[in-house]
């Protein structure tokens, strides 16, 4: 026969409860959280916590009452004494909440505080309550079993309760660790953050108190951030798919639903949900509410530490800039992330016993993944790619900016200095050649190959004087405003200008420009194109040597929102070998003019949103149409 | 009687060119470089018309003007430039002028030789009035001539645009 | 209307910050009396203006500002402008030979044209006319001359001399 082994049983030492209680919460602020979580476990619907700092007069106290279920002497002996138990954990909740604790250890969070605890607690139906006196130095003795420390308690009638009220009162005294306002400051910006602000658990309230001080006291709020450069929001659906949506960009013209991605990773966190706040420029506290920085996860309302805090760098933004030094186009000051899971639906998102991180899971490890990948870098590049961009791209782009101005800018004011410059030689030549004609007619001089030459003279200096106010045009950014004109005024002050050239070439001039013929164009523009293409015709009419009567038909028509000048001449046409580069510069390298005109023409119309073309006929002639755009309207 | 002109240019090739096509018509002409010379020449000298070219190192053509006129209040001007936008015509800066300075022409450069005579002859065939308190009327408008004034003109001669 | 007549020398005082410049404002200002010069005071008042400044030792600002108040008395007509012409020549030689060799004073053209000028308009507008000098030659000449003191009342505007009144 087998032996049948002997059994033992694990016993635990009284300081356990050191190791679960005080030693376990590193912070008091936590500590009161824990308890506060509690209360929000029993069905409370407020909780009050109010801290008595020391004086000389009495010892400091802090007191935390709420209205919850409260408990009778058999749920204190079967859930508040037993280490470990946690009635929550069972799946019982109290009404229609989601608890938030089911370690069942929370109760022991007292010890971080002070080494004293008084319980008193009533159920709604009982009579008196039941007061409960620990202290927790007694379990401090290693050798003594957990089991063999008692504490004392009595019924008595709980003053805080009237008759029919529940709830429970824990009395904190013997306090470890001084507190000062900086402390219950602290306190107090840990329990604003300790609720999601967009998904606040209903019916529940927390107010701190400080004894003796106002400015300290007051309810716990948690205002939701309402606007931000970006607001992305998210949410997990079956089979993996991650919803986006940019509810606002810097960009307006961003399509906000965006095509919804698969991450496999990402099926056993459906129904998690966020949003994401970024701020291109650092924030105003008002722009805020006093949030800190971070991406924060929510457990049913309840804010899971330490996510989101400075330390814990958890999803590597922090880390992601410092080794682009500095270049990374998230800047971790300026994200506001909300990010919730739920307890029922992500049951493998459990926090460590310390409650300070998640346990290492496969759920743990898809929602970093998840965060980071498919929210964080997704949000990085919309950030990148064109809604706006990153100081130091911005910088360089204004700089470029800068640069291109300061350089037309110098363009403009050299070429106005050497329009001035270039005028003064020209105007002792033209005044000179006057002169030598004047003396010459004196001295009865009076020869036809000297008077040619002086009006050559004159022409030529006419022409030249033109291109320099071109130049100067172009250069002064005048042929780029549009403003309200007289087409037909203008077509006829610049033929009136050619006149002269017209009649020494013997050429007919017809104008066919109705009385007048409003446009919203530009107007050097205008006389440059009408100047180039009568001069054109003039040339090309200059050329004919055929004795035919020497032509040119200029006419303005309007069409919609176009406008159309058509200059017609019965010279020999233009020559097939320059037809395909006639608007090319330098298509020709004939005294007729069909230079840089034509070129430079096309080039300008086409920016207004124009255009030049042409139709000709060997031996018969050309005809030249420019388009002009009413600014108003726009090229079919 | 013949008539005697001040050119004032800065640009000696220019200067010369104008001497020499005045000269050719008969009148008596004075030249400078520079406001200061101007300037000395109207004290010693009286003049029945001024030509000057607006711009011109230190002092411009138009506060120049401003000055002659109050040591000679009756003397004619015809101001010439390269500087203003070519594309505003002469009559309108004519105009503007004649409001502002009471300059008596503009002519844009290069000018030619014969425009430039017409001007000249055509100022210097008005007869002054032959009532002496219009004349008065007129020395004394030219005497009260701002220097300011001038300047703030010069700076919207500057920015003359074409007339739509 | 009375009307008053300047010769160079009185007017002058209105500019040069003399002390009889209240004399002659109180006729130039008062609206019931015209006050003429002849355009020769247009000339000369620049050499008297000029002599002020001299013996004043003031400069060409000073100078300007006096010719300056000269013109703007004419441009707003407080003061008129007789225009002399050939037959103020003529009479101004006339005057020249009785004053200056008969009766042997030292008589200037100018002066002599400017009183010619001032008998011009009071036969003009048949009015007497007042004349107003402060060349003491020049009054005492005409004051001899009846084809001047039947036309006009003469009046040195500085002390008389020699018992001789101011005014005749």
């Amino acid at each position: 026969m087998a032996d049948q082994p002997d059994k033992l049983t694990f016993e635990a030492s009284a300081y356990l409860q050191t190791l679960i209680g005080r030693d376990l919460f590193r912070s008091q602020d936590l500590a009161i959280v824990e308890l506060v979580k509690n209360s929000y476990d029993s069905g409370a619907r407020s909780v009050r916590i109010v801290i008595s700092l020391p004086s000389e007069k009495r010892p400091g106290s802090i007191e935390i009452t709420d209205d919850g279920s409260g408990m009778d002497l058999s749920k204190l002996q079967q859930l508040f004494m037993v280490a470990g138990y946690s009635e929550t954990g069972q799946g019982s909740t109290g009404g229609n909440r989601i608890p938030t604790g089911e370690k069942g250890i929370g109760r022991f969070a007292s010890d971080r505080l002070g080494s004293r605890l008084t319980v008193e607690t009533k159920t709604a139906g009982s009579r008196e309550g039941i007061v409960v006196e620990i202290d927790w130095t007694l379990f401090n003795a290693r050798k003594k079993r957990f089991n063999e420390i008692s504490v004392p308690f009595y019924r008595r009638t709980l003053q805080f309760l009237n008759k029919g009220q529940s709830g429970t009162r824990l009395t904190i005294t013997q306090i470890r660790e001084e507190w000062a306002s900086s402390t219950v400051e602290s306190l107090r910006s840990t329990l604003s953050q300790l609720l999601n602000p967009f998904e606040k658990p209903s019916n529940f309230i927390i107010n701190l108190d400080v004894t003796g001080s106002t400015t300290l006291s007051g309810p716990i709020v948690s205002t939701p951030i309402e606007s931000a450069d970006f607001d992305l929001r998210f949410k997990v659906k079956r089979g993996g798919t991650i919803e986006r949506e940019l509810r606002k960009t810097p960009s307006k013209s961003i399509n906000p639903r965006l095509e919804p991605t698969v991450d496999p990773a990402a099926t056993i966190l459906k129904g998690l949900h966020g949003r994401i706040y970024y701020f291109l420029k650092r924030p105003a506290k008002d722009q805020v509410h006093g949030h800190s920085p971070g991406v924060f996860l929510y457990r049913d309302g309840f804010r899971i530490e330490p996510f989101g805090s400075s330390a814990a760098d958890w999803l590597g933004i922090g880390e992601k800039r410092a080794k682009r030094a500095g270049h990374a186009h998230i800047v971790p000051s300026r994200l506001f992330g909300f990010v919730s899971i739920s307890r029922r639906k992500h049951g493998g998102l459990k926090d460590t016993t310390s409650r300070e991180a998640l346990l290492d899971t496969a759920e743990a490890r898809a929602l970093v993944h998840l965060l980071k990948k498919g929210i964080i870098d997704f949000l990085e590049e919309q950030i990148r790619t064109g809604i706006a961009m990153p100081r130091w791209e911005e910088s360089r782009a204004r700089k470029a900016t800068e640069l291109q101005k300061a350089r037309f800018q110098a363009l403009n004011v050299m070429s106005s200095g050497v329009a001035h410059e270039l005028r003064q030689p020209l105007q002792a030549i033209r005044m000179e050649a006057g002169n030598i004609a004047t003396r010459l007619r004196q001295l009865a001089i009076d020869d036809p190959i000297i008077r040619a030459a002086a009006r050559c003279i004159d022409t030529s200096i006419e022409r030249i004087d033109q291109r320099i106010q071109l130049i100067s045009a172009l250069t002064g950014g005048k042929l780029d405003a549009n403003e309200r004109v007289d087409m037909a005024l203008i077509v006829q002050e610049e033929c009136t200008l050619l006149e002269r050239r017209i009649q020494e070439n013997n050429i007919d001039l017809t104008l066919e420009v109705p009385k007048d013929q409003d446009a919203n164009v530009s107007d050097p523009l205008v006389r440059m194109v009408v100047k180039n293409m009568v001069e054109n015709a003039v040339n090309a009419l200059a050329e004919v040597k055929d004795g035919r009567q020497r032509r040119v038909a200029v006419g303005l028509s309007k069409k919609g929102f176009k406008h159309l000048l058509k200059v017609k001449d019965n010279a020999m046409g233009i020559p097939a070998e320059i037809q395909p580069r006639i608007f090319a510069r330098f298509a020709t390298d004939t005294t007729g003019g069909m230079g840089v005109g034509l070129y430079v023409c096309q080039l300008l119309l086409k920016s207004h949103g124009g255009e030049i073309s042409f139709q000709t006929k060997d031996r018969v002639g050309s005809e030249f149409t420019a388009t002009f755009v009413d600014e108003e309207g726009s090229i079919d | 009687m013949t008539s005697r002109i001040l050119i004032v240019d800065d640009e000696t090739i220019v200067l010369g060119s104008f001497e020499r096509a005045l000269t050719l018509e008969g009148y008596a002409t004075w030249v400078a470089t520079n406001s200061q010379e101007a300037l000395k020449l109207c004290q010693e000298n009286s003049f029945d018309l001024v030509i000057l070219d607006f711009i011109m190192p230190g002092m411009d053509g138009l506060e120049l003007l401003t000055r002659i006129r109050k040591q000679q209040p009756l003397v004619r001007s015809i101001v010439i430039s390269g500087k203003i936008d070519t594309g505003v015509e002469e009559s309108q800066v004519s105009k503007s002028l004649g409001q502002w300075v009471e300059a008596d022409a503009y002519l844009h450069k290069p000018v030619s030789a014969t425009k430039l005579k017409e001007a000249v002859a055509s100022l210097l065939s008005e007869q002054l009035p032959d009532d002496w308190q219009v004349i008065a009327r007129k020395a004394v408008k030219g005497q009260e001539f701002k220097i300011k004034n001038a300047k703030a003109a010069s700076k919207n001669l500057k920015i003359l645009k074409r007339k739509k | 209307m009375s009307l008053h007549f300047f010769d160079t020398c009185a007017i002058k005082h209105r500019y040069i910050g003399s002390p009889h410049a209240r004399q002659v404002d109180r006729v130039v200002l008062d609206k019931k009396i015209e006050s003429y010069i002849a355009d020769l005071t247009v000339l000369e008042i620049c050499s008297a203006l000029g002599g002020a400044c001299r013996t004043q030792k003031k400069g060409v600002k000073e100078y300007d500002a006096m010719d300056h108040r000269f013109l703007t008395d004419i441009a707003d007509g407080t003061i008129k402008v007789r225009p002399t012409n050939k037959l103020n020549v003529i009479r101004a030689r006339s005057l020249l030979r009785y004053g200056g060799v008969i009766k042997g004073r030292n008589l200037g053209s100018g002066d002599a044209l400017i009183a010619s000028c001032c008998l011009d308009l009071a036969h003009d507008k048949k009015e007497r006319i007042t004349f107003n000098t402060a060349d003491w030659n020049l009054y005492r000449i005409l004051r001899e001359i009846d084809a001047f003191t039947a036309a006009m009342t003469l009046q040195f505007i500085l002390p008389p001399k020699h018992g001789i009144p101011a005014r005749t």
